[in-house]
């Protein structure tokens, strides 16, 4: 799923603009939400995709899209070719999210220079506002099955504070957490190894007094089973592989 | 498998001798040593950052790091290596399960 925020600097009115055309230092933080302000540049043919468009007016302000109807067309440049309908999409608050599912875009049209994605929104007052990007598709003989584009937040470290009992949940990656037990002790359950080969959770416990016990979640760490307790400032630094955990126990001393 | 899984979960499962590539970036080594001893050897300056952990211990395994060994000799030995400018530095974890 890619995450578009485009930014209208003018007034949200009949137009088109740019995808792309942004000021960083204007992005709007919202928490575990990522935000792309352009298509992947080239776009496979081959790969389903997902985009989800905002649209400000005046930043803060996000457009609320409730009463419109959006739609994705594509055409590719300097052809004969007009511009295809990809999908209708659908639009819920402030977004418009619209699918693309692979091979939708043709792959032959990957002889002409670029390919002019156009994401359209009309509001009731009948105003509609376009905007585009034009990208370089590619097109692969190997069919790659359903994959899609991966958000960054997968590949982006997560570091997270717990104050209660949980269970964490599989994910690429490496996270690390904070286990704060100053309101006192509490379980920590790993998720089901065998998911994520070299999925990597570091956990750190505080200097509260209060323990943290660690459930390996029916799996070993380095071969043993059962609960582990993690005392003040002790550290774990874990890794799947094998559908089992492994620590990385100190050894060598240098 | 995604390119993002890709990415953030780079590791090899070693199970005989063999001089560890360079890489760009990090990668974990899973030590397996249930068919043979296995010797590992670090000889470049610049190999890598990486985290080495035993998941098998039946034979020994050695490291060789610019010319120094180190044997692993239980499930969960270790050690990482961190690289900078060029030169290999040695970390080491805090607790021990076992």
């Amino acid at each position: 799923m890619v995450d578009l925020t485009y930014h209208v600097y003018k007034d949200f009115v009949k137009g088109s603009y740019v995808l792309g055309d942004f000021k960083p230092e204007n992005l709007p933080a919202v928490a575990g939400e990522l935000e792309v302000v352009a298509m992947p540049d080239p776009f496979p043919a081959s790969i389903s995709t997902t985009f989800i468009l905002h649209l400000f007016t005046v930043y803060p302000t996000v457009q609320d899209l409730s009463t419109g109807v959006g739609k994705i067309f594509a055409r590719p440049l300097e052809s004969p070719i007009s511009e295809v309908l990809l999908d209708t999409g659908s639009v819920s608050g402030n977004e418009l999210t619209v699918d693309i599912p692979k091979d939708t875009v043709p792959g032959a049209w990957n002889v002409y220079p670029k390919v002019r994605f156009t994401f359209e929104v009309q509001t009731a007052g009948d105003e509609k506002i376009r905007v585009y990007q034009d990208v370089v598709l590619t097109d692969t003989t190997a069919d790659v099955g359903d994959d899609e584009f991966g958000s960054i937040d997968a590949i982006s470290n997560q570091n997270e504070t717990l104050i209660a009992s949980a269970t964490l949940d599989n994910r690429p990656g490496w996270r690390s957490f904070l286990l704060d037990a100053s309101g006192g002790s509490y379980p920590v359950t790993l998720p089901l190894a065998g998911t994520y080969p070299g999925q990597r959770i570091t956990l750190i416990k505080d200097a509260s007094g209060n323990d943290v016990t660690l459930n390996p979640n029916t799996k070993t760490i380095n071969d043993v089973a059962g609960n582990q307790t993690l005392t003040d400032n002790d550290t774990l630094d874990l890794y799947e592989f094998g559908g089992n955990w492994w620590n990385l126990n100190p050894t060598v001393i240098v | 498998m995604q390119l993002s899984e890709w990415l953030q979960n780079p590791y090899e499962e070693i199970t005989e001798s063999k001089v560890i590539d360079r890489i760009l970036g990090y990668k974990v080594l899973f030590i397996n040593t249930a068919a043979a001893a296995v010797t590992c050897t670090f000889e470049d300056a610049n190999v890598g950052n990486f985290d080495v952990i035993v998941i098998d211990a039946t034979n020994t395994a050695t490291f060789n790091v610019n010319g120094i060994d180190r044997e692993l000799l239980a499930v969960g030995d270790g050690f990482r290596i961190r690289n900078f400018d060029n030169v290999n530095y040695f970390h080491r974890p805090q607790l021990r399960v076992e």
